[in-house]
């Protein structure tokens, strides 16, 4: 079970995190927490993929950033890349690597060490802020990260030290989607929907009507929709047509109510 | 389950088995040095139920010289230890400022997705591996034979690059390198001169 192709799920994360809306708001980082079997059958999350982008001017309080400078210095900067180098051998990575070497060029923000490291992270059924969003199918919104009580994950520091203040876990059939934002951002059921038919697994195609003889392409059948590579082409299973959804959805992050677009149109 | 306050503290910066003296070496150089043992460590891994080991070093203990135990060893039974978990074992490491058992080598095991680190000498590490082979169920034919002849960093692909979480580390090294390209991309972009230091 995946998100369509994995070009595909990097394209919707990156789009979370790097296009903005008609309100001008876009995520400061978009994870998707896959679903998957460990050896012995257990249901575990773990890293699909993800996307960041650095907090733009005047989305950080200058609190934070005064703190977040302090993480820059040299000591802490070592101390990161030594960790994620350790991360990296411990899980199967090569010293020779590229990947290896390059994580010790240049240095590492707050943000890019929450991603980095969060991709060593794997979610046993019911654990940790993915895992129980999974297993209670219930999604979550957190607006003031800051100040709250209990971490929504053994990340959450990681998370608070790159100024994040709104997290919010998004379950769907195939794993979790994990988004973050440097505002404190009002619950949004509108958003929740789209996130979530976004990263859904797509319904399965209609059947296709039983005839004989084979049909022969260009032939018009009873619902006059034209077929490639035995899919209908204005089939809203399409993830083309649920990007351009969720595409819509965005743009209505504030305020509209939401038309009943989520049923699948049959033409 | 009653496992959540025994934990595993990995020995990310600590254990260095050529550590013969304690004169302070550059903070780089011990980098490197840990860098090395830490592969040559892998070099005796496998995914074998830890209450075997903690036997197989509890019969190893009452043979000889008991005295020098590291006490980074999960300890027998009739010790005083706080309730021993039937799955596998997590086993709080000391820290580093004690003293290490000269001979021994740290021992990684990976089980059911939890890491313990063991404190033992070469030959229990080959003994455990045996019984690790004896013991692995039948459908486990792909891990080698011979694992003490296997180069450390083969052996440590075969097993880690699977299953930890499920087959899919693949996601992650895709995720880093396009992390690390679209970096590549930023800082040409920003500073056509190649970034001596942050």
């Amino acid at each position: 079970m995946t998100v369509g192709s994995d070009d595909n799920l990097q394209n919707k994360l990156s789009d979370l995190v790097e296009t903005p809306n008609s309100s001008n708001f876009s995520w400061n980082y978009a994870i998707f927490w896959q679903v998957s079997r460990s050896k012995s059958g257990d249901l575990v999350l773990c890293w699909g993929d993800g996307s960041c982008r650095e907090p733009k001017d005047g989305e950080r309080s200058e609190m934070m950033r005064m703190l977040s400078m302090g993480r820059e210095e040299e000591t802490h900067q070592t101390l990161r890349k030594r960790v994620l180098q350790k991360l990296h051998a411990l899980f199967g990575g090569l010293d020779d690597e590229e990947d290896s070497c390059a994580l010790v060029l240049d240095r590492v923000t707050d943000t890019e060490m929450f991603l980095l490291a969060s991709m060593y992270f794997s979610f046993p059924r019911g654990q940790g802020g993915p895992g129980k969003c999974f297993h209670s199918a219930q999604p979550v919104w957190l607006s003031d990260l800051v100040n709250s009580g209990s971490d929504y994950c053994v990340r959450s520091f990681l998370a608070k030290s790159a100024g994040i203040q709104t997290v919010v876990l998004v379950p769907t059939d195939i794993g979790v989607v994990e988004l973050g934002s440097t505002s404190c951002l009002p619950h949004s059921d509108e958003s929740l929907s789209s996130i979530s038919l976004s990263f859904s697994s797509p319904p399965p195609p209609p059947p296709p009507p039983v005839r004989l003889p084979v049909v022969v392409a260009n032939h018009n059948d009873d619902n006059s929709s034209s077929k490639i590579f035995g899919k209908d082409l204005h089939s809203s299973s399409g993830f083309h047509h649920q990007h351009q959804q969720h595409r819509q959805f965005r743009e209505k992050l504030t305020v509209r109510k939401m038309d009943d677009n989520r049923v699948p149109k049959r033409l | 389950q009653n496992m959540s306050k025994v934990t595993t503290e990995l020995d990310f910066f600590g254990l260095d088995k050529n550590q013969t003296n304690n004169a302070p070496k550059p903070k780089f150089k011990k980098t490197l040095d840990r860098r090395r043992s830490f592969r040559e460590m892998q070099g005796a891994i496998s995914k074998i139920d830890p209450e075997i080991i903690k036997s197989l070093l509890a019969s190893g203990a009452n043979r000889s010289e008991s005295s020098t135990r590291s006490p980074s060893v999960p300890s027998t039974p009739k010790e005083d230890h706080p309730q021993i978990p039937s799955s596998p074992v997590h086993v709080p490491l000391s820290r580093p400022s004690m003293e290490l058992v000269s001979g021994t080598v740290p021992m990684t095991i990976f089980y059911n997705g939890t890491v313990s680190v063991f404190q033992v000498s070469p030959n229990k590490a080959e003994g455990i591996l045996k019984v690790a082979m004896q013991t692995t169920p039948e459908k486990d034919k792909s891990v080698e034979k011979d694992l003490s002849v296997i180069p450390p960093t083969t052996l440590r692909s075969k097993l880690f690059g699977k299953n930890l979480e499920g087959d899919l580390p693949i996601a992650r090294r895709k995720s880093l390198q396009r992390f690390l390209e679209k970096r590549k991309e930023r800082l040409v972009s920003t500073c056509p001169y190649f970034p001596t230091s942050a």
